[in-house]
C-alpha cells in the first residue's frame, strides 16, 4: 500500500518533465523480476527525464555515454552508462532509507523527515480479520498518546470517548477526524475501506489545521487503487457470534426479592410492602414450577422469577460480506468496494444493516494534469426501538415479579401487591415500531496540476450529504396478561384511544461543502539543500436541517402513514449553519537530509465568533537532527537511524456545543391566550461579545531509535500542551441557573506527558514475530482559573470562596488541580477509641471506616450527636435517619457538623485515566498467522452509585442489584442473633426512600476503574499459492478470531471503558473470516 | 513545449477561477433561525410584545413537566411517596441548602420569571413604534408577574435579594442586598400599586376576550391584598378584596349544587371566579399545560400506552385532613360517632374498618398478620359500615377525595367505566373492577380534583387551565380580614357565601355552625380555606402566615410515635416527617447562590 501512495506522490511531486521519443531504451524490474513501475529514469547532468511504464519499460532522447539516473524512493538509486543496448536495471530496496511515507495534513512527507510527532496505524491488517463494528475499537490501544475507550455498542450508534494526550478543554476534547480531507466522526467510515490511519499529536504536525486541531488530528485514508495494471478481486466475509460480554445480575428470585424489599422497609422503619402468604406462595410455586396453577398456567408463568437481563440480551451472529476490485488501465487507476454488514444485535429489535460503497478513480490526464473522484457512502437500516430507555427507568423497573412472554402473551406485574408501574421490558420494546434509516454519500473531485518543474497545484472540492430519517409510533396492539388471574390486562385501542395516537417523524439533514486550493513547490539545490513550501486557501459551510414532525388520529394502528390519519399534533424544526475561512501555509528545509526544519501558520476565521474575534493564527516551527546520518554516528555503526526531534506550535479550538455562542438568545416560549397558543420569546442565554479562540501551545521533544539491524525500534516522547482561554460555560448560582450559562473563554490548563513505544521484530528462518508494546502518561492539571481556594475560620465565622474561584459540582474545576476532579465527601474515619479516659466523647475515636457497625459504634454515635455535633444529611439517629449499616461522613471543616457542602474535598482523581498502555504481537510461520491486541488504561475513577444495580436504597418495583443482595450490612439491635445479621460488609444496610444516609456523593461512590483488555486474538492460515494458482486464486486465507475477550479490572459495574454500570451491553466477538483475491 | 504551457497557464487560470467562484463568498455572519437575538427583540414592536408572552411561559415550570414541587405537598394536606419523589429532604428532615425540591429549583425557576420580568419592564418603555396604552400595559403585566413570584419567594425564603433590573453580565446577580420580609413587603405594595394605578390594565377580560389570560387590574388588587394579609395591614386588606369584586369577579354558581365540582372542569376554566390562572391547552402536546392529572390520578385513568392506566399516585391525600372535614350538618366529624371506639384503637389495629365484604381466607390471614383487629369484621357488612363515615358529609369531600368504597369514573379499558375503592385490592378488571393507584397493597386516599373522569383526559397532560388566584380564595381571605379588623358579621357572610356555593351548612345555621366569636372564626375559616382549596397549591402560603404549618404538617399521629406522613386510611404512616427547628419556617438559600452571590444564608442552616 505505501509502494502505491508513494507511487501516487512520485507521480506528483518527482516527476516534472515531458517523455519525448528517444533512443535510450530499457526496462526496470524489481528483486522479484516484477516490473517496476513510476521510476525516474532522467539524464545526468540534464532535466530531461521520463517515467517508466506499466511494463517497466522506458524511452528516452540520448547518446552513447550518457549517464542514466534511475531512482525509486525506497530503492537504492542507481546510475548507468548508455552503451548503445537496451539498459536491464534490477532495483533493490534501500535497507538504509526508512521508506514509509506518513500522511501529514495536506501532503504526505517520508517519516524520517518527520519533525513533528505522527503516529501512524496500518489499518489494512486490522481491517483485514477484525470483525470490528466501529473504527474506533480497533484503534484501542494501538498507539501511544491516542487514548480510546469504547463507551457504545449498540449497533449503528457505536459511541467510543477518543482522546489524544489527554483532556486539555472543557468541552469537546475529542480530536479533528478527517476521512479523505473531510470532518466526519469514525463511525462514518467502512474500516474495510480504510488504507492508513495518521495520528497527528504535537503542534507541528497539527498547526497546518489551526482550528479544531487542538484536541490533535486524525487523518484517515480510504483505499487508492494501484498502478501496477493488473486487476484485484477481492472478497472478505466475517461472521461473528456477538455475545454481550457481562451480564448484569439482579435477584430474579420474586421471593427473595420480596423478602429482601420488606428487610429494607422494616430497617427503613416504615411499612412493609409484601405479604408473608404471598412470599409462601412464590416459594410454593417454586418448588413444583411444572404445576398448573389456579388460572391454567404452569406455576412458573403464573409466579415469575424473571432474569429480565438474560430475557433480553442473547447471543447473535453477525455477518460482513465485501468485495472490492484494485486496478488499472493505461493511465487510470481505480479501486471500488460494497460492503454488506448485517449486525442483528444482542437485544431484541436492536439491529440494523448497512450498506457501503465506494469508488476510487485518478487519471493523469497529460503528464502535467491528473484529475480524478473519491466517491463513497452508505445506507443504513436500524430497527427503530427505544433500546436506549434499557439504560433508563424501563429496565430498572423490571423487576422478577413479572414473566416476560408465554404463548402470545405479553406478562402483567402478577401480584397485586407490587406496584403496578412495574415495567416488562420486553413488551415495551416490542411494542415500538418503526424505521431509522441513514444516508450519506460524499464526493470529492480533484485536480493536480504540476508545472514550472518545482510546482504544483492541487484542488479539491468535498461535498457531504448526510440524512436521518427516524419514524416512529406504537406498534399494533399485543396483549398482556397476568397469568397469576388469568386476566387480559389491556386492549385494542378504542377510537377515542386512537385519536390520540400518533406516529412521530422526525429528520435530520446535514450538507457540507469545502473547497480548498493548495500550491506546492519543491526544490534541491546544491544537491543538500532541500527547500519546499506549501500554501493553500479553504472555505468550509455546513448546515444542519431539523424537522420534527408529528401526525395523530390513527383510523387503524396500521395504517401509519400521515395520509392516514387525521390531526396534525406538532410541526417543528431548526437549522443550524457554520462557516469558516483559511488561510495556510507550510516551508520546510533539509540540509543533507541531517538538519531538517519545518514551520508552518494557518490562518482562521470561525462564525462562532463575533466579528472583531473572529480571526486567529496559529504558526508551529519544529527541527529535526537525524543524528545517525553523521560522520561520527555512521562510524559506530549502532544505529539504523537515531533522530531528535522538537517543535512548538499553537493550535486553536472552537468546537463548542453552539453555533451562536457570542449571541444573547431568545428561546421561542409560548403562552395561551383566549385559548390559543401565542407565540413569544424568552430570553434564554446569556451572550459574550467577547468570545474567542481557545489556543493551545505544545511543545514537544522526540527521538525516535532504530537499532540492532533495524530489529529494536522505539520512540520517546516528552510533550508539554497548555490550553488558555478555554471555551467554557461556568456553572451559574442557582439565581441565574435557569439561563444558559455563556461560553467564556477561561482558565489554562497543562498536560504534561510521557509517551513511550518500543516494537521487536526479528525473523528465526521462516518464522517471523514482532511485539510492539506502548505507553502514555499524562498529567492534567488546571493551571490558571480564579486563584487558590481559601477557607477557613476568622473570628469564629467559616468562609469559603469556592463559589467564586471553582465552577462545577461533583466534578470541579479549580486551580492546581486536574480538570474535573472529583469533589465530594470524604468518609469519618476514626480509630476507635470511641471515648477519652475522661469519659468524654472522643472526636476521632468513632468507627475506622466511617460505618457504625456494633453497638459501640452506635454509642459513639450518640454521645456525638449529644454533644452538639451533628451528621448530615440524615441528621437524627434512628431507622429512618442514621442507623445501624449506614456510613457517615467526615467534618473537614471542623464546624462540628459532618457531611454538609463545606466539608466536600477534593478526591485527587477524575474520571480521566492518568495512564494508557497497548501491547500487540504478531507471528507467523509458513502460512500461519497469530496476532493478538491488548489495550488498557490506569489512574481514574469512577464514580458509580446505581439503583437497582449497587446502590443499598431500594425503590419500590425497581430491581436489586445481586451482589448488594448477597452482602450488605445487617444489624437489628432486637434481635442480634438474627439469621440475617452481617456486620462486616462492604456494602451498606439496605433502605428505602427517605432515608438519605447513602444519598449523597461521597467517596462511597468511587470505584477504581484501573482495566486491562485483550482486545483482539486472531489465528489464520494463508493456503500456499502453488496450490492456489490452479484455482485462478492468488491469495486465500482463513481465520478466526476475538474481539473483547478478556477483561481484567476490579469494577464491579457493566464496564470500565464505558465507566457505567448499565447501558446496552458491551459486546464480546467470536468470529471466523475468509479472504480471496482473485 | 511554448504551446504546452500556454495551455497549462490557460487551464490553471481556468481551475482557479472555478476555485475561486467557491471561496470569497462564504458568509460568516450567521444567526439561528429559530431563536431571536436579543437586539431583534427590542427593536420590533410585535417580537417585544411577544416577549411579555415569554415571561408568562415562566408559569408552566413545573407545572408542565416531571419535575413536581407542588405545593400541597407541603400543606398538612397531601403528602408525597418518598419512594418515587426524591429531593424532599426538608419534609423528611434533612433541609439541607443544597436540596432540590425543596430549595434550589423554585428559587431558579422563580427567578427566572423575575429576570425574563425585568427585562421587559426596563426594555419595553424605549421599544419604537409602539401603542403608548399597550406598551404601559405590558410593563404592568410584566410587574404583575414579577411581584407574583417575589411574593413566593419572600414567603419561602424570607431574606431575599430584591433584582429590578435586566440581566446584562452573570455578574449582575453578586454581591446584592437582601431585603427582610417586611422590607419586600413594602416593595411588593408599591410595585402592584404601580400595576393598579395604571389606567390601561383592564379591570378585567370576558370570558370569550382574545387576551383572556393576560394580567388584569382585579388580579393586582387580589395579589396586593394578600401582600397586606401578610402585613396585617387588615383594612387596606379589606379595600382590596372589595375591588376585587368591584372588577366583575365573583363565584361561579352556575352549575346549581354541583357548582363545586364543576368550577374546575373545562367548560368553566374561564368562568368569573377565576383571577389568575395559568392558562392551558392541549394544542401543543403538553408544552402549555399542567399535569396534575397525570400526578393525581390513578392507574383507572386511561392507558398511558404500555397498558397501564396514567395516573401516577405520587402525590396523595392525607387521611388527618380528610377527617377535618365536617359532617354535613356543619358538626365536627368523629370517628366515634360512626363507629365506636374507632379512636382508642391503633392505627394498625382499626384497619379492619376499611377491609371488602368477603375477604377470602388469605386476604383474611394477611389481614390479622398486619395487626387488624378481625374480631370486629363483618363479613358482609363491613362496606355498609365504613361508608356511612363518608356519606354524611361536607360535600366539598367527595367532590376532592377518592374516598374509600365510593365510585370513580375510569377510562383504563378504552371505555369510561365505574371503579369502587375497595381493600384489599383485586383487579381492575371483571369482575370487581376495582379501582387502583399505584400501589395496591396499601390504601391512601387519592384526589378527584384536576383529574380526568372517564375518557375526559386520555393524555398525561391537563388543557384545564390551573387557579393561582380565584374568588373563593379571596372571599375567605377577605373573611379573615374583616374578622381580624372586628367585623364579625361581615367577615361570616362572606364565608358563607363559599359554603352556601359549596353545599354546606351556612355558618351561624345551626347550633354546630354557630360562630363564638372572633377565635373561633379564624380557625373555622383556617378549615374552611383548606376544606375549599385542597390540590391548589395556595393553602400551604396560607399556613405559613398563620404560622401553623409546624403543627399540622408535623403532628405526632401513629401508633409508635411517627409523626403524621403519608399515612393508609387508617392513620398508619408510610413515610414520616421530622421538623427540623424553627428555621424551618423559612427555606435554606441555596448553597450556590450563598456561595457564587455571595448571600447571607438564612439562620439555622448549615
Amino acid at each position: 500500500m505505501i509502494k502505491k501512495i508513494l507511487f501516487l506522490f512520485f507521480a506528483v511531486f518527482a516527476f516534472t518533465a515531458y517523455a519525448q521519443n528517444g533512443n535510450i531504451t530499457g526496462k526496470v524490474k524489481d528483486a522479484n523480476d516484477e516490473p517496476l513501475i513510476g521510476v525516474s529514469v532522467i539524464l545526468k547532468g540534464s532535466t530531461t527525464g521520463v517515467m517508466t511504464d506499466l511494463y517497466g519499460n522506458f524511452s528516452l532522447k540520448g547518446k552513447v555515454g550518457d549517464v542514466v539516473q534511475f531512482s525509486f524512493i525506497g530503492m537504492v538509486s542507481q546510475e548507468r552508462t548508455f552503451n548503445g543496448t537496451p539498459i536491464l536495471v534490477t532495483m533493490k530496496e534501500d535497507p538504509k532509507v526508512l521508506d514509509e511515507v506518513v500522511v501529514v495534513g495536506y501532503g504526505t512527507q517520508k517519516k524520517v523527515n518527520l519533525t513533528g510527532s505522527v503516529s501512524t496505524v496500518d489499518f489494512k491488517d486490522q481491517a483485514l480479520s477484525r470483525p470490528v463494528t466501529t473504527v474506533a475499537n480497533a484503534l484501542s490501544g494501538m498507539a501511544a498518546g491516542l487514548n480510546i475507550m469504547t463507551t457504545g455498542s449498540k449497533p449503528n450508534e457505536e459511541s467510543a470517548s477518543v482522546s489524544i494526550r489527554g483532556i486539555g478543554t472543557l468541552n469537546t476534547s475529542s480530536p479533528l477526524i478527517l476521512v479523505d480531507g473531510m470532518e466526519m466522526s469514525l463511525n462514518q467510515i467502512n474500516p474495510n475501506d480504510i488504507a492508513t490511519i495518521s495520528i497527528l499529536k504535537d503542534a507541528a504536525s497539527c498547526a497546518i489545521y489551526g482550528n479544531r486541531a487542538a484536541n490533535g488530528v486524525i487523518l484517515v485514508t480510504t483505499k487508492r487503487g494501484a498502478m501496477d495494471g493488473k486487476i484485484s478481486v477481492t472478497y472478505s466475509g466475517k461472521f461473528s457470534l456477538n455475545t454481550p460480554a457481562k451480564l448484569i445480575r439482579q435477584v430474579s428470585n420474586y421471593a427473595d426479592y420480596m423478602e429482601l424489599f420488606n428487610e429494607a422497609s422494616e430497617g427503613s422503619g416504615t411499612a412493609t410492602l409484601y405479604s408473608q402468604s404471598n412470599i409462601d406462595a412464590w416459594r410454593a410455586a417454586e418448588k413444583d414450577p411444572n404445576g398448573i396453577s389456579a388460572s391454567g398456567y404452569p406455576n412458573y408463568v403464573a409466579y415469575p422469577n424473571t432474569d429480565w437481563y438474560d430475557v433480553l440480551y442473547n447471543p447473535k451472529w453477525m455477518q460482513e460480506h465485501s468485495v472490492s476490485v484494485v486496478g488499472s488501465e493505461k493511465r487510470t487507476s481505480y479501486s471500488f468496494s460494497t460492503t454488506y454488514l448485517n449486525n442483528p444485535g444482542i437485544a431484541p429489535n436492536s439491529g440494523m444493516q448497512k450498506y457501503y460503497m465506494r469508488s476510487n478513480m485518478e487519471s493523469k490526464i497529460s503528464p502535467f494534469l491528473t484529475a480524478g473522484i473519491r466517491a463513497w457512502g452508505y445506507h443504513t437500516d436500524q430497527e427503530r426501538n427505544n433500546i436506549d430507555n434499557l439504560t433508563g427507568t424501563e429496565m430498572k423497573k423490571a423487576n422478577p415479579g413479572t414473566y416476560p412472554l408465554y404463548n402470545g402473551y405479553y406478562g402483567a406485574v402478577a401480584s397485586t401487591e407490587e406496584d403496578a408501574s412495574a415495567t416488562n421490558p420486553l413488551y415495551f420494546i416490542d411494542t415500538q415500531d418503526g424505521a431509522k434509516k441513514q444516508t450519506k454519500f460524499y464526493v470529492n473531485p480533484f485536480v493536480k496540476i504540476d508545472f514550472l518543474k518545482h510546482f504544483n497545484f492541487t484542488y479539491n472540492f468535498y461535498y457531504d450529504n448526510f440524512r436521518d430519517e427516524q419514524t416512529y409510533y406504537n406498534s399494533d396492539y399485543k396483549p398482556r396478561m397476568n397469568f397469576l388471574s388469568g386476566t387480559v390486562t389491556n386492549h385494542p385501542a378504542t377510537s377515542a384511544e386512537l385519536a390520540e395516537a400518533k406516529v412521530y417523524d422526525w429528520r435530520n439533514y446535514e450538507q457540507s461543502w469545502k473547497s480548498n486550493a493548495v500550491l506546492n513547490y519543491s526544490q534541491k539545490f546544491g544537491g543538500k539543500h532541500d527547500v519546499s513550501a506549501m500554501g493553500g486557501y479553504e472555505e468550509y459551510r455546513w448546515w444542519q436541517r431539523v424537522i420534527d414532525v408529528c401526525k395523530k388520529g390513527m383510523v387503524n394502528p396500521t395504517l401509519i402513514d400521515f395520509n392516514a390519519m387525521t390531526t396534525p399534533s406538532y410541526l417543528s424544526g431548526y437549522t443550524r449553519e457554520l462557516a469558516t475561512r483559511s488561510w495556510f501555509g507550510r516551508v520546510n528545509y533539509a540540509y543533507d537530509s541531517r538538519y531538517l526544519f519545518e514551520a508552518n501558520i494557518r490562518y482562521d476565521g470561525s462564525s462562532r465568533f463575533a466579528k472583531a474575534n473572529r480571526w486567529g493564527a496559529f504558526p508551529s516551527f519544529s527541527a529535526g537532527w537525524r543524528i545517525s546520518e553523521e560522520e561520527f554516528m555512521k562510524d559506530l555503526n549502532l544505529f539504523d537511524n537515531l533522530k531528535l526531534r522538537a517543535s512548538w506550535g499553537k493550535l486553536g479550538n472552537s468546537a463548542i456545543n453552539s453555533y451562536y455562542a457570542y449571541q444573547s438568545l431568545y428561546a421561542v416560549k409560548n403562552y395561551v391566550f383566549g385559548d390559543d397558543v401565542n407565540s413569544g420569546f424568552g430570553m434564554s442565554s446569556f451572550s459574550n461579545s467577547n468570545l474567542q479562540w481557545e489556543t493551545t501551545a505544545v511543545t514537544n521533544i522526540g527521538l525516535d531509535v532504530t537499532t540492532l539491524k533495524n530489529r529494536l525500534n522505539g520512540t520517546i516522547e516528552w510533550y508539554n500542551k497548555v490550553t488558555n482561554g478555554i471555551l467554557y460555560q461556568p456553572s451559574l448560582s442557582t439565581t441565574l441557573a435557569y439561563f444558559t450559562s455563556p461560553y467564556q473563554n477561561i482558565a489554562e490548563v497543562t498536560n504534561r506527558g510521557l509517551e513511550l513505544t518500543l516494537g521487536w521484530q526479528d525473523n528465526l528462518r521462516d518464522f517471523h514475530y514482532s511485539v510492539n508494546a506502548n505507553f502514555s502518561l499524562n498529567k492534567n492539571e488546571v493551571t490558571k482559573y480564579k486563584g487558590a481556594l481559601k477557607r477557613g475560620w476568622t473570628n469564629g465565622v467559616y468562609s469559603t470562596n469556592i463559589g467564586d474561584v471553582s465552577t462545577g459540582g461533583n466534578q470541579r474545576v479549580l486551580e492546581g488541580h486536574t480538570i474535573n476532579e472529583y469533589y465530594m465527601l470524604n468518609l469519618y474515619k476514626g480509630n476507635g477509641s470511641y471515648f477519652n479516659a475522661d469519659g468524654s466523647v472522643n472526636l476521632n475515636g468513632g468507627p475506622k471506616d466511617g460505618m457504625i457497625r456494633t453497638e459501640k459504634d452506635m454509642e459513639w454515635l450518640k454521645a456525638m450527636v449529644a454533644a452538639g455535633y451533628s451528621f448530615y444529611p440524615a441528621k437524627t439517629i434512628g431507622k429512618n435517619g442514621i442507623w445501624y449499616g449506614d456510613v457517615i461522613y467526615a467534618d473537614s471543616n471542623g464546624d462540628k457538623v459532618y457531611g454538609n457542602d463545606n466539608d466536600r474535598n477534593f478526591q485527587n482523581s477524575s474520571s480521566k485515566p492518568k495512564y494508557y498502555y497497548g501491547l500487540q504481537a504478531s507471528a507467523n510461520w509458513k502460512g500461519f498467522d497469530f496476532a493478538m491486541s491488548w489495550a488498557g488504561a490506569a489512574g481514574f475513577k469512577i464514580s458509580w452509585w446505581e439503583q437497582s444495580l449497587n446502590s443499598t436504597r431500594l425503590t419500590r418495583c425497581y430491581g436489586i442489584g445481586q451482589d448488594v443482595a448477597n452482602d450488605h450490612y445487617f444489624y437489628d439491635p432486637e434481635n442480634p442473633s438474627d439469621p440475617r445479621t452481617n456486620i462486616n460488609s462492604q456494602n451498606t444496610r439496605l433502605t428505602i426512600g427517605g432515608t438519605a444516609q447513602t444519598e449523597t456523593s461521597s467517596q462511597l461512590w468511587l470505584h477504581n476503574g484501573n482495566y486491562l483488555k485483550l482486545k483482539n486474538l486472531t489465528v489464520g492460515y494463508t493456503f500456499p499459492s502453488k496450490w492456489m494458482q490452479k484455482l485462478y486464486v492468488q491469495n486465500l486465507r482463513i481465520y478466526a478470531t476475538g474481539e473483547n475477550l478478556l477483561t481484567i479490572t476490579k469494577f464491579k459495574g457493566l464496564d470500565p471503558e464505558m465507566a457505567a454500570g448499565n447501558g446496552y451491553f458491551p459486546i464480546r466477538q467470536y468470529a471466523f473470516g475468509i479472504n480471496v483475491t482473485f | 513545449m511554448k504551446n504546452s504551457i500556454k495551455k497549462l497557464y490557460k487551464r490553471l487560470a481556468l481551475t482557479t477561477g472555478l476555485g475561486l467562484c467557491f471561496m470569497g463568498c462564504v458568509n460568516m455572519d450567521l444567526t439561528p433561525s429559530d431563536q431571536a437575538a436579543s437586539g431583534a427583540v427590542w427593536g420590533n414592536a410585535t417580537m417585544a410584545e411577544q416577549s411579555v408572552n415569554g415571561v408568562y411561559n415562566m408559569l408552566y415550570y413545573g407545572y408542565n413537566d416531571a419535575w413536581l414541587g407542588w405545593w400541597d405537598t407541603w400543606s398538612y394536606m397531601m403528602d408525597l411517596d418518598a419512594n418515587w419523589v426524591g429531593g424532599f429532604g426538608s419534609l423528611l428532615g434533612n433541609n439541607t441548602s443544597t436540596n432540590d425540591r425543596a430549595s434550589t429549583r423554585w428559587w431558579q425557576v422563580y427567578y427566572a420569571g423575575i429576570f425574563r420580568a425585568n427585562d421587559v419592564i426596563e426594555n419595553m418603555p424605549n421599544v419604537p413604534n409602539m401603542d403608548e396604552s399597550e406598551r404601559s400595559r405590558l410593563v404592568s403585566e410584566a410587574r404583575f408577574l414579577r411581584s407574583w413570584w417575589y411574593y413566593r419567594l419572600n414567603a419561602l425564603y424570607g431574606n431575599i435579594p430584591y433584582y429590578t433590573k435586566a440581566l446584562t453580565s452573570t455578574d449582575d446577580t453578586k454581591n446584592a442586598k437582601q431585603c427582610t420580609q417586611d422590607e419586600m413587603w413594602a416593595n411588593l405594595v408599591t410595585d402592584l400599586t404601580l400595576c393598579i394605578e395604571d389606567k390601561n390594565l383592564p379591570d378585567k377580560y370576558s370570558s370569550s376576550d382574545d387576551n383572556y389570560g393576560h394580567i388584569t387590574k382585579g388580579a393586582a388588587y387580589a395579589l396586593r391584598g394578600i401582600v397586606y394579609m401578610w402585613q396585617k395591614q387588615w383594612q387596606k386588606a379589606i379595600n382590596d378584596f372589595q375591588s376585587v369584586k368591584d372588577c366583575g369577579y365573583k363565584l361561579y354558581t352556575g352549575s346549581g349544587t354541583n357548582s363545586y365540582k364543576q368550577l374546575f372542569k373545562l367548560a368553566n376554566e374561564h368562568c368569573d371566579e377565576m383571577i389568575f390562572s395559568i392558562q392551558c391547552t392541549d394544542k401543543d402536546n403538553g408544552s402549555s399545560s399542567h399535569q396534575k392529572n397525570h400526578f393525581y390520578g390513578s392507574r383507572c385513568l386511561p392507558n398511558d400506552g404500555s397498558g397501564v392506566g396514567l395516573g401516577w399516585t405520587n402525590y396523595i391525600v392525607n387521611p388527618r385532613f380528610v377527617d377535618s372535614y365536617e359532617n354535613a350538618d356543619g358538626s365536627p366529624f368523629n370517628w366515634d360517632d360512626y363507629i365506636p371506639g374507632y379512636s382508642s384503637m391503633t392505627p394498625k389495629a382499626r384497619a379492619v374498618y376499611f377491609y371488602r365484604d368477603g375477604l377470602t381466607d388469605s386476604e383474611y390471614a394477611n389481614a390479622e398478620k398486619n395487626g387488624a383487629d378481625m374480631s370486629k369484621y363483618l363479613k358482609s357488612g363491613n362496606e355498609a359500615r365504613i361508608l356511612k363515615a363518608y356519606s354524611n358529609r361536607d360535600p366539598r369531600l367527595g367532590a376532592s377525595v377518592v374516598t374509600p368504597y365510593s365510585i370513580y369514573s375510569g377510562g383504563i379499558s378504552g371505555v369510561a367505566t365505574n371503579y369502587t375503592y375497595r381493600f384489599p385490592y383485586r383487579t381492575l378488571n371483571a369482575p370487581t373492577y376495582d379501582y387502583a393507584t399505584d400501589i395496591t397493597a396499601m390504601a391512601y386516599y387519592t384526589n378527584r380534583k384536576f383529574v380526568g373522569e372517564g375518557m375526559e383526559l386520555i393524555v398525561n397532560y391537563s388543557p384545564v387551565d390551573l387557579p393561582l388566584i380565584r374568588y373563593g380564595q379571596i372571599l375567605l381571605l377577605w373573611a379573615e380580614a374583616l374578622n381580624e379588623a372586628g367585623q364579625t358579621d361581615e367577615a361570616v357572610n362572606k364565608v358563607n357565601e363559599v359554603r352556601n356555593r359549596a353545599g354546606a351548612q351556612p355558618l351561624n345555621s345551626n347550633t354546630y355552625t354557630q360562630v363564638a366569636g372572633k377565635d373561633d372564626l379564624k380557625q373555622r375559616i383556617m378549615k374552611e380555606s383548606h376544606w375549599e382549596l385542597l390540590a391548589e397549591d395556595v393553602v400551604f402560603f396560607d399556613e405559613l402566615r398563620w404560622k401553623t404549618w409546624k403543627d399540622l404538617k408535623f403532628a405526632t399521629t401513629d401508633d409508635n410515635g411517627a409523626v403524621n406522613g403519608m399515612s393508609q386510611w387508617w392513620g398508619k404512616v408510610t413515610y414520616s416527617y421530622k421538623w427540623g427547628g424553627d428555621n424551618y419556617w423559612i427555606l435554606p438559600i441555596p448553597a450556590n447562590a450563598v456561595q457564587i452571590d455571595h448571600l447571607t444564608q438564612n439562620p439555622g442552616y448549615n
